[in-house]
């Protein structure tokens, strides 16, 4: 388990101001064209009405997963307790 | 070829003893060596039925090897290969012992032909596994693998109950599935052989007797059922690193078996599918263990597969079994992935890594590639099975069920997807600088990665062939392109929001802690409430047993003045007196002799 400790500003590739934007504009673009395609793809055999909607997916994944994140870091209001709380008192 | 009752769970079996003899140098090989000779065992054996024997006038079955069984032992055997691979700097031999013991005791499981068989493998599984959470010798994981045992013995006392109620009202131990009118029938056996069963829609649903819900119950506790799944959160983040990997492998999924063979098509199901995939996004984000995350990972997964189960249908159930099959591959790559880099920075915790991708960039590599799979990125294992649920949910136009696991799915992309790679490897800089993880390690992540893709990329050639219905596979293109766009609108929105997210400073950090679940209620007032019964109960023993002894003491004094030194029956008579005595009772009988013929 040993390792060498260096200090947190040793900046790897993945912490470059660099990679990081060209990161985003890469997330941006691969949006926007999977966007695109739900429009130029539609669903064959929809089952539901949802589902005719060209960018239902985008949407759908974008504002469950903000919601699951928002909303879903509050539990900690209800169950978080200090680490050892079961050790001590076993 | 050996004779077929020589299966893999006998041969696993028989080998973990063997390996344990062997001395500690040798032992990996041994374990190698045994799972080849067990694979090799199982690709020889045609599927059907081996091993027919009777017990007390039973007839039973040893061993029934079909599509259903096949998926399963097929994906133990990589699983456990790989685990030995993993863990090739393990010397523990109970740790090693347990690492072909469990396998083989699950692998026997899912060959099982009847129920009694079923029930010795359950159990087997049971007291082999809690080897693996003892492993690290603390006090905390004694504790929880007494925990672990207790819940799952208790679910095979469940299953012993419904098995003999079953046989009280079928007169049958056969191994299959319940059907409408709640008796056993041959149609378990015939959808998992692929002849019947064949459409696309789902059965009937099972009708509830106490029989079918303690084998329901037994089942339900080993998938881990929502309120009854605490164990795995407590058990397996606290065995050693390996261990840890080969708990998240075998326990639920053997479970799953079990379901997909007695309950496929049980409505409740999908309700209860749901909530598994629902519940644990939110206690994934808040943990700090890494490993806790994948723990309830295993939950949300898990779900996926009882929803399938529950559907019922061909496609359905496809891909329950299939998502099983390449989630045993992706979840154990995960856990791998953690396991690395704690072997090397002696912590799970997301407070205490990050930033590893700089010397660690193969683990990191190996772990994303679990991550795409987990979340279902097209060209990985997740995308060619999951799709098969959703797809066979919304095919029953189940539009409550679909959202849910549409959510279900963005959730694994955030706890599994992306917090597992993105808070081991990246995230805030830990500042250490740890070695890549060790060759055997690398190989074993380097398989299971290679597997996620090449599954991912040709699904019609590796896992589709193992599905038990092969007329519905050959209707399922998942890399139709309507499916990829709404797959990729899906995963990369949601990628999007944590991008976003992380932009503003609104995911929220990491906080050391301990988060409550279900189980407080048994571990704090639970124990609460057992520790003032016990108190209750000895004091009440004690008060029946002090008046029980003062009683006796009571008499024991009485009988002593009595009879004792000084009592009044051990004085000592003068002579005079016992003779006058004797004078006196013989004249009476002289008297009465006389006047009694008189009298009578």
């Amino acid at each position: 388990m040993a390792h060498e400790t260096q200090t947190p500003d040793d900046k790897g590739w993945a912490d470059k101001p660099g990679f990081v934007r060209l990161f985003l504009y890469g997330l941006y673009a691969a949006c926007g064209v999977a966007a695109l395609l739900g429009f130029l793809y539609p669903k064959e055999k929809p089952h539901f009405a949802l589902e005719t909607l060209p960018v239902f997916f985008a949407i759908y994944g974008f504002v469950m997963f903000a919601g699951i994140v928002l909303i879903g870091q509050h539990l900690r209001k209800l169950v978080a307790k200090p680490e050892g709380y079961y050790e001590e008192r076993e | 070829m050996l004779p077929a009752v020589f299966t893999p769970g006998v041969l696993f079996t028989i080998g973990a003893f063997l390996c344990i003899a062997m001395p500690a140098a040798f032992r990996r090989y041994a374990m190698l060596v045994v799972i080849a000779v067990s694979a090799v065992q199982l690709v020889s054996l045609p599927l059907g039925e081996y091993g027919a024997y009777q017990l007390f006038g039973q007839d039973l079955l040893f061993v029934r090897y079909d599509a259903l069984a096949r998926i399963f032992a097929v994906v133990f055997h990589i699983a456990a290969a790989l685990n030995v691979v993993y863990g090739w700097h393990v010397k523990d031999a109970s740790e090693q012992w347990a690492g072909l013991a469990y396998p083989g005791a699950a692998l026997g499981g899912v060959m099982a032909g009847d129920w009694v068989t079923l029930f010795v493998w359950w159990e087997m599984a049971a007291l082999t596994s809690v080897f693996l959470v003892w492993a690290p010798q603390t006090r905390s994981t004694y504790l929880s693998g007494f925990r672990y045992l207790a819940i799952q013995i208790a679910s095979g006392v469940a299953l012993l109950g419904g098995i003999v109620l079953l046989f009280r009202e079928t007169g049958s131990l056969a191994f299959g599935g319940f059907n409408e009118v709640g008796v056993l029938t041959a149609a378990g056996e015939a959808a998992a052989n692929g002849a019947g069963h064949g459409e696309d829609h789902a059965g009937g649903g099972t009708t509830w007797r106490l029989a079918t819900l303690l084998v329901f119950l037994a089942f339900g506790v080993k998938s881990a059922f929502p309120l009854l799944h605490n164990w795995v959160q407590d058990a397996y983040p606290k065995s050693s690193l390996t261990g840890t990997i080969m708990l998240s492998v075998f326990t639920t999924k053997f479970a799953v078996y079990a379901l997909a063979r007695g309950f496929a098509g049980t409505p409740e199901l999908i309700a209860i599918g749901c909530v598994m995939t629902i519940f644990p996004i939110f206690f994934a984000l808040i943990e700090n263990d890494l490993r806790k995350v994948l723990c309830y990972s295993i939950n949300n997964q898990v779900g996926f597969m009882v929803v399938g189960i529950g559907v019922g249908s061909a496609m359905s159930v496809n891909g329950a079994v299939g998502y099983a099959f390449c989630n045993i591959i992706f979840e154990s790559l995960l856990f791998m992935g953690v396991g690395a880099a704690a072997y090397r920075v002696g912590s799970t915790k997301a407070t205490e890594l990050g930033g590893l991708y700089r010397t660690m960039p193969l683990t990191m590599l190996f772990t994303l590639a679990g991550a795409f799979s987990i979340a279902a990125f097209p060209l990985f294992a997740g995308f060619v099975t999951k799709g098969l649920i959703i797809d066979g949910v919304a095919e029953e136009h189940l539009m409550l069920a679909w959202l849910v696991l549409l959510f279900a799915s963005a959730g694994a992309l955030e706890h599994s997807g992306i917090k597992i790679p993105y808070f081991t490897f990246f995230a805030h800089d830990s500042g250490k600088r740890p070695q890549e993880a060790p060759a055997h390690m690398l190989i074993a992540m380097g398989v299971s990665a290679v597997l996620c893709l090449a599954i991912g990329l040709a699904p019609g050639a590796i896992v589709y062939p193992l599905m038990p219905f092969q007329e519905q596979t050959a209707d399922y293109h998942p890399y139709a392109m309507y499916h990829v766009v709404e797959q990729l609108q899906l995963l990369l929105f949601a990628t999007l929001a944590f991008a976003l997210l992380i932009k503003f400073k609104l995911y929220p950090p990491e906080i050391p802690s301990t988060n409550l679940d279900f189980d407080w209620l048994w571990r704090v007032p639970g124990r609460a409430t057992l520790g003032w019964a016990v108190d209750a109960a000895a004091a009440v023993w004690r008060l029946l047993w002090s008046g029980a002894t003062d009683r006796i003491r009571d008499i024991v004094d009485e009988v002593y003045a009595l009879h004792g030194p000084q009592g009044r029956l051990a004085r000592s008579w003068p002579i005079g007196s016992m003779a006058l005595w004797t004078a006196v009772l013989l004249g009476a009988a002289l008297i009465l002799s006389f006047i009694s013929p008189i009298l009578f």
